[in-house]
């Protein structure tokens, strides 16, 4: 017995010693277990990129170059991801390529496109964050749980949806733009320019769940005991439509 | 399974569509129910896919809705439900980046010639249930060829202006769809 | 010519499209090799086949159910199909989105005519309403729930109801046929946030039955069996 303790605490501090080397195998041998893919295609005219995941983060940000570069990190390697150039613009559908198939994990997308870029994104699952794009169109459509955070956006008609997740919109609305978000679980948040003008529908579960903070004035009207707020915020000029239906809605002035 | 459309309706389709235009629901269920299948199986041959099928089936009706007052019955209403049918299914072609003059990834499918005195394989009596086992193989450049022309009769010249393809991309698609077809039914027929 | 390039040429020549020449000249080789004619022989199998059965449609799986799909479609739709419209809509926009979105063009007669036709149409209601106001009148809600009960399109609300449950129990089988091929961690997801869209129809219905006539929850009610018929269709299709 007097043999064994020696040994024991030698086998312990040796083990203390190796941890961080075992740390880091398990961890280089999980990111093995991953396939990375990367891609770049040249931008058209009008560039315009579709992307229906199934489950993953989707992260679209703006860059100087004249190009598109996708980046996919694939849980399962066996994933079929083939994107395709055609006149709308970039397409890529992991739904579509890997339809009947069951061993298809998250892919987890990370796109960098000219700023000018039209971007309609959809996921079954998963984040969507969207930065510093100003092209015509913003889709952003979670059929489930995922936020939705898009920073620094112009654009003409912005669209975003998700069922459970908030949603944070930080950008500004152009004149005679469409604007719609809507959630079922979660809070949507709206920066906005304090010389922001808008025509606004805006519906919640109940009056104290729409805060319009700076942007509230005695013209706007409520309707369904304050459930709705309708009215125009400045000219009026943006249409943007809300409904959220157990969740905030929530006005913020940069 | 034979369309009742032909049995001589009481109300024509024309007379129909201009009430429908007029917005009359009734009319346009009317017309639904006498074409539903016509359009669902056009969808069905080129996509080849009951989901999507039914999606584009669901979009041509409600395209149809829509332009319903622009009939004038210069044409037949089939004829012109057909081009609407078809310019749906090429859409959403498009939109999911199928390039109909290139017939698969890796471009042309060749031609199997066949050489020898003796083929082991017979092709079988076609049947329904094989054939569209081996269209669904096919890909979707061919098959729309092959659909349009074998399946649903049109002529090159029309399919060629329908897929915006040459006449003699539309002929080469169709014997090349042909061929490709018989190697798969007799594989089919192939002993395991 | 060799067997390739007459094989080439079989297709024109089943067709009737080839010129007499080569037709002559395919149907001397085609006598004389077997194996060309075989081709051939499996060919015009295939076209006869596709000839004889042309006029064949396959039924939809589910005729009414489509049919329910389109219907909704268009009564959703139906506000836009007056007029051009400057902006796209979105298919699940509500009537206020669609009605302001719309784009209005009337001659300066039109114009005037209309101008006169709310005029009168306003002195009318008012005159109305004050003779009801004061001999105590009817109830206004008796009216306004003739207007509120029966939906835009003609259809009363519990019809439309009905209707959309429709589509959403079609919707419903084929997202059962496909479940068990889901990973857990998605039907979990699915699960979790079908319930979300199922608690908002509650509570729009559980509104509706305590107030007919409360157009928010109405409103309410159809965006929610509209993203869920919308998120079942999505997961029909994995």
């Amino acid at each position: 017995m007097s043999f064994f303790l020696p040994v024991t605490r030698n086998r312990v501090s040796s083990f203390i010693t190796l941890l961080p080397f075992f740390l880091v195998l398990i961890v280089s041998t999980s990111a093995s277990a991953q396939q990375r893919v990367s891609r770049q295609f040249p931008a058209g005219k009008n560039v315009r990129l579709e992307l229906k995941n199934l489950s993953g983060t989707i992260t679209v940000e703006s860059w100087a170059r004249d190009e598109i570069k996708i980046t996919a990190t694939m849980e399962a390697p066996a994933v079929h991801f083939n994107p395709r150039q055609t006149d709308l613009g970039l397409i890529i559908d992991i739904v579509a390529d890997n339809r009947d198939r069951r061993d298809v994990g998250d892919v987890n997308f990370k796109v960098q496109v000219p700023i000018r870029s039209s971007l309609d994104l959809e996921t079954r699952s998963g984040q969507i964050t969207v930065s510093n794009v100003q092209g015509e169109l913003l889709r952003a459509h979670v059929s489930t749980s995922g936020d939705i955070t898009l920073s620094g956006i112009s654009a003409a008609r912005v669209f975003a949806s998700n069922t459970t997740g908030n949603i944070y919109f930080d950008g500004d609305f152009a004149s005679g733009g469409t604007y719609e978000f809507k959630s079922g679980r979660g809070t949507i948040t709206l920066r906005l320019p304090a010389n922001c003008g808008f025509h606004l529908v805006a519906t919640a579960p109940a009056a104290e769940k729409i805060k319009m903070g700076e942007f509230w004035h005695s013209g706007l009207k409520k309707m369904g005991e304050g459930r709705r707020i309708i009215g125009d915020v400045g000219d009026g000029r943006a249409s943007v439509t809300i409904m959220n239906y157990q969740g905030d809605i929530h006005f913020l002035r940069r | 399974m034979a369309e009742s459309e032909t049995e001589t309706p009481r109300t024509s389709d024309y007379e129909l569509a201009q009430r429908a235009a007029e917005g009359d629901r009734t009319a346009f269920e009317e017309l639904y129910q006498r074409h539903n299948r016509r359009v669902y199986s056009l969808c069905l041959r080129m996509t080849q896919n009951v989901t999507e099928a039914e999606d584009l089936a669901q979009e041509v009706f409600i395209q149809l809705f829509r332009k319903i007052g622009s009939f004038r019955g210069e044409s037949a209403f089939t004829t012109w439900l057909h081009r609407l049918t078809v310019n749906q299914v090429l859409m959403h072609f498009r939109k999911r980046g199928v390039r109909l003059e290139q017939t698969t990834e890796e471009g042309e499918v060749p031609v199997q010639i066949v050489k020898g005195t003796e083929n082991p394989n017979a092709m079988p009596v076609v049947d329904r249930i094989a054939l569209d086992k081996a269209i669904g193989q096919l890909p979707p450049g061919y098959r729309s060829v092959f659909t349009l022309h074998d399946i649903e009769g049109h002529e090159h010249e029309e399919i060629a202006r329908m897929l915006g393809v040459s006449v003699g991309t539309s002929k080469s698609q169709l014997h090349k769809a042909r061929m490709k077809l018989r190697g798969l039914l007799r594989q089919q027929n192939k002993p395991k | 010519m060799n067997c390739e390039k007459y094989q080439d040429l079989l297709s024109d020549f089943i067709d009737g499209s080839l010129a007499s020449q080569d037709h002559h000249s395919i149907e001397a080789h085609l006598s004389a090799c077997g194996v060309c004619a075989e081709v051939r022989g499996d060919l015009d199998a295939i076209v006869t086949y596709c000839h004889e059965h042309r006029g064949e449609y396959d039924a939809v799986p589910n005729e009414r159910a489509l049919w329910l799909r389109i219907s909704n479609l268009i009564e959703a739709g139906d506000l836009e199909l007056a007029t051009d419209l400057r902006t796209e809509i979105p298919q699940n926009a509500g009537w206020w989105f669609r009605l302001m979105n719309r784009s209005w063009q009337m001659s300066l007669p039109q114009l005037a005519a209309s101008m006169i036709a709310v005029a009168i149409i306003v002195s009318v209601a008012t005159m109305i309403g004050l003779r009801r106001f004061g001999s105590g009148g009817e109830s206004a809600g008796l009216r306004s729930s003739g207007v509120t009960t029966v939906a835009a399109n003609g259809l009363p609300l519990a019809e439309r109801y009905r209707q959309q449950q429709q589509t959403i129990d079609y919707w419903n089988q084929r997202v059962e046929l496909n479940k068990a091929r889901w990973n857990p961690q998605m039907r979990e997801t699915f699960e979790r946030n079908l319930n979300v869209i199922d608690a908002a129809v509650n509570d729009s219905l559980s509104h509706l039955n305590q107030n007919p006539h409360d157009e928010v929850s109405e409103e309410v009610l159809n965006a929610a069996l509209n993203d869920k018929v919308e998120l079942l269709r999505e997961f029909a299709e994995l």
